[in-house]
C-alpha cells in the first residue's frame, strides 16, 4: 500500500504545474537573475591602476626626486597609477572628462586637483603625501647627523614591506555567495508549499481528495508518510537541480565539502515541508491565506537572512542574536556559509541541530493537531 | 469586454498573495529608509577616504599606539572580539576590509633593528588593501630611518619626529565644477528591492491568468464562444498590460511616498523610466 500511495502521489504531484513552477522554476529563474545582478558586486572592491596626470612645466623638469620616483610607481608590474605627462589644458579636460582621478601640479608644496573625494583620490593624495614626508624625515636626519647622507642617498628607493599577508582558512570572503546560500534556503522553504498541500489532502474537511482517502482501508499515518515521502522526493529532486545549476552553470562556489552540502540540502527540504505542513495545519483558513502566510514567513525570514542584502544577516547576528537562531532559514544560509567559509564543522553542526530541532517542533505539532481526528458529517 | 473583466475578478481574487510582496516591499523600503541617513552636501574640501579595520595589538607601546593615531587619518577602527570566526564573519560580510595584528614584542625588536613583520588578513587585490599597506609601511620606513639613524632613539622621541613628519601633506584642491555629491544608495537601494518585488507581483498575478486560460475545459469553452479567438486574444494582452502598468504605478506610488522627504532629481526619473521598461520586460518573461 505505501508504495501504491507513494507512486500514485508522486504522480499528482509531477502533474501539478503550479507548485512545480513555486517550487523549481521561480528559484531557478531567480539564480539566474542573481548571477546577472551581482556576478560583478565585487569588482569595484578590486584595486585597478589609478589614472592620473602630471602637469609638465619647468618644475616637473626640474624635480628629478619626484618624477623619478613617480615614473617608477607607474611603470613598475603592480603598477600603482597609469600615468600621463601632458599639458596644464589637457589635464584640465580629462579631469573635467572624469578620463583621470585628478592631476599633479609640481610645486612648492606639490598640488593636486581632483573633481571629488573618493579612494582613487585618497591614493594619489597619500602618495604624494609620503613623499614629502620621507622628504621631511631627511631633511631631519640629515640636518642632526650629516653623516648619514651616504647611507641615506644609497637607500632612496629602498623601502621594506612589513606587511605580510596571510588568509583565513576556508572559502574566499566573497559575500556574494551568501546571496545564492539563501536563496537555496528559500527554496528548501518553498517546498512548504508540498507540505501545506499534503495536510490539505489528508484533512477530510479540507479538500474531496482528502475525504475520500480518509474513508480508504488505510491508516491514516500510513497514508500521510507515504505521500509525504513522495513531496520530499520531489522536493530534494528540485533542490539538487537548483544546487546543480547553480555549481555547474552559474558557477556558485559552495567549498568542497560536498557530502555535507547534499545532507545540508537534505535537511532544508525537510525542514521546509515540515514548515509548510504546520502552517497549513495550524491555520484553519482556505489555501489561498495559507499560501499567503508562507509566502510571508518565508520572505520575512529570507530578507533577515540576508537574501535582499546580505549586511542584514550579519547585523542581526551581531546585535540581535537571539533572532538569528529562531531564524531556520537563517540557519540554513548559515550553514551553507559555514561549509563554504570555515575549516571547522563546530558551528555548521550546533545550526543542524538547532534545525532538526525545529523539525521535530514542526513535526510533532502538526502531528498532534492531525491525529485522531473524526468527522461527524462533510 | 467580457475576457478583460474576467481578468479583473481574477486579480481581485488573488490580491491579498500579491499584496503581500507590495507589504513586503513597503517594509523593506521604509526600515531601509530609517536605517540609512542621507548625507547630501556640496564638495569643497577634500576628505580622505576610510577604510573599516579591525586593529588587534597585543602590545601597548607609545611607538604602536603612534601607528595606531596615524591609521586613525584613514581608516575607522572596527572593536571587534579576537575571536576567529568573528574576525572572519567581520570581513566575509565587509564589516572591515582590513585585520591587522600587532605582535607582542614587536617594538622591541623593531627598536633592535631586526627584521619584523606584521601579519594582515584583507580582501585580497582591493583598494583599501593597497591604500592601507602604504600608510602601515610608510610608517614603519620612515621610522626604521630614524632607528638606523640615530642610536638610543627612544619611542616617545621616535613618535614625537613621525607624527612631525607625517603632518606634511600635499595640497588638495577641490575643482566641483558645480556638481553635488549625493548619496544615492538610498535610491539606489529600494529600486534595487523593487524590481525583485515587481517582478514577483507580475509572475505571480500573469501566471495566474494564464494558468486560468489554459485550463482544457476553459480553452474549449471559449473556443466555441461566438466571440472570435483574436478578440479574446486581445483583451487577454491588454488585461495583462493594464495588470502590469497598475502594479508598476502603485509600486511606483509607495517608493516615492517613502522617498517624499528627499530631493526629486533626474536620477530618480531615470529610475522611474528604467524601472517602467523593467516592469513591461518582466510582464514578457511572465
Amino acid at each position: 500500500m505505501f508504495t501504491h500511495i507513494f507512486f500514485n502521489r508522486l504522480k499528482c504531484l509531477l502533474r501539478d504545474k503550479m507548485t512545480i513552477f513555486w517550487t523549481m522554476v521561480f528559484p531557478l529563474l531567480l539564480a539566474t537573475f542573481y548571477q546577472l545582478a551581482f556576478s560583478n558586486l565585487t569588482a569595484n572592491e578590486k584595486f585597478q591602476p589609478v589614472n592620473i596626470a602630471v602637469v609638465d612645466d619647468e618644475n616637473w623638469d626640474k624635480n628629478e626626486n619626484f618624477r623619478q620616483v613617480l615614473k617608477d610607481v607607474s611603470t613598475a608590474e603592480d603598477n600603482l597609477f597609469n600615468l600621463q605627462v601632458i599639458s596644464y589644458d589637457e589635464a584640465e579636460k580629462l579631469l573635467q572628462n572624469n578620463k583621470i582621478s585628478g592631476y599633479i601640479i609640481v610645486d612648492e608644496p606639490i598640488k593636486l586637483v581632483v573633481s571629488k573625494s573618493d579612494i582613487n583620490q585618497s591614493i594619489v593624495k597619500s602618495f604624494i603625501d609620503i613623499y614629502m614626508q620621507n622628504y621631511s624625515a631627511f631633511d631631519r636626519i640629515l640636518s642632526e647627523n650629516p653623516a648619514m647622507l651616504k647611507q641615506l642617498t644609497n637607500n632612496t628607493g629602498k623601502r621594506q614591506t612589513f606587511v605580510y599577508e596571510t588568509a583565513f582558512p576556508g572559502g574566499k570572503p566573497n559575500f556574494v555567495v551568501n546571496y545564492f546560500y539563501s536563496l537555496i534556503a528559500m527554496a528548501c522553504f518553498y517546498g512548504g508549499f508540498l507540505g501545506m498541500r499534503e495536510i490539505n489532502e489528508i484533512q477530510a474537511n479540507i479538500s474531496s481528495v482528502a475525504a475520500r482517502v480518509n474513508v480508504a482501508p488505510v491508516h491514516k499515518m500510513k497514508a500521510f508518510l507515504s505521500s509525504s515521502a513522495a513531496s520530499l522526493l520531489v522536493q530534494y529532486c528540485e533542490m539538487l537541480i537548483l544546487l546543480s545549476y547553480m555549481t555547474f552553470i552559474l558557477g556558485v562556489s559552495f567549498g568542497n565539502k560536498f557530502g555535507y552540502i547534499l545532507i545540508t540540502t537534505l535537511i532544508g527540504s525537510i525542514a521546509g515541508l515540515s514548515f509548510g505542513a504546520f502552517i497549513s495545519a495550524l491555520a484553519k483558513k482556505t489555501e489561498g491565506v495559507k499560501s499567503a502566510i508562507l509566502i510571508l514567513t518565508t520572505m520575512v525570514c529570507s530578507f533577515l537572512s540576508g537574501m535582499m542584502q546580505q549586511s542584514i544577516k550579519y547585523s542581526i547576528s551581531r546585535n540581535v542574536p537571539f533572532l538569528s537562531w529562531i531564524n531556520p532559514l537563517n540557519l540554513l544560509t548559515d550553514s551553507f556559509y559555514c561549509l563554504y567559509y570555515y575549516d571547522t564543522l563546530s558551528r555548521y553542526a550546533i545550526n543542524i541541530v538547532v534545525i532538526i530541532a525545529f523539525i521535530l517542533i514542526f513535526s510533532t505539532t502538526t502531528y498532534f493537531i492531525l491525529r485522531r481526528r473524526k468527522y461527524a458529517s462533510l | 469586454m467580457q475576457v478583460f473583466k474576467l481578468c479583473i475578478q481574477i486579480i481581485k481574487k488573488n490580491l491579498p498573495v500579491l499584496s503581500i510582496y507590495v507589504f513586503v516591499f513597503l517594509m523593506v523600503s521604509l526600515i531601509v529608509s530609517a536605517s540609512i541617513t542621507k548625507e547630501q552636501q556640496k564638495i569643497s574640501t577634500f576628505n580622505s577616504s576610510k577604510s573599516n579595520i579591525a586593529f588587534i595589538s597585543e602590545e601597548d607601546t607609545p611607538f604602536i599606539n603612534g601607528l595606531k593615531d596615524e591609521l586613525g587619518n584613514i581608516a575607522n577602527f572596527v572593536d571587534l572580539p579576537d575571536i576567529k570566526e568573528e574576525l572572519q564573519d567581520a570581513l566575509f560580510f565587509r564589516s572591515v576590509s582590513y585585520i591587522l595584528r600587532i605582535p607582542e614584542g614587536f617594538t622591541e625588536r623593531f627598536m633592535n633593528g631586526d627584521d619584523v613583520t606584521i601579519e594582515k588578513i584583507a580582501v585580497p587585490d582591493s583598494f583599501s588593501n593597497t591604500y592601507i599597506d602604504m600608510c602601515i609601511d610608510n610608517y614603519l620606513n620612515m621610522a626604521k630611518l630614524y632607528v638606523t639613524s640615530f642610536d638610543n632613539i627612544t619611542q616617545d622621541e621616535l613618535v614625537g619626529y613621525l607624527k612631525k613628519d607625517l603632518s606634511k601633506n600635499a595640497l588638495v584642491e577641490v575643482k566641483t565644477n558645480g556638481e553635488t555629491s549625493e548619496n544615492h544608495s538610498y535610491i539606489n537601494y529600494i529600486f534595487n528591492y523593487f524590481s525583485y518585488s515587481l517582478l514577483s507581483v507580475i509572475i505571480l498575478g500573469m501566471s495566474t491568468l494564464i494558468l486560468v486560460f489554459n485550463n482544457r475545459d476553459l480553452k474549449m469553452r471559449n473556443g466555441c464562444s461566438p466571440m472570435s479567438s483574436a478578440k479574446i486574444n486581445l483583451q487577454f494582452v491588454l488585461a495583462n498590460l493594464t495588470f502590469t502598468f497598475s502594479s508598476w504605478a502603485i509600486m511606483i506610488l509607495l517608493c516615492l511616498a517613502v522617498n517624499f522627504k528627499n530631493s526629486f532629481n533626474m536620477n530618480i526619473v531615470y529610475f522611474i523610466l528604467n524601472s517602467f521598461i523593467f516592469a513591461f520586460c518582466s510582464a514578457s518573461i511572465s
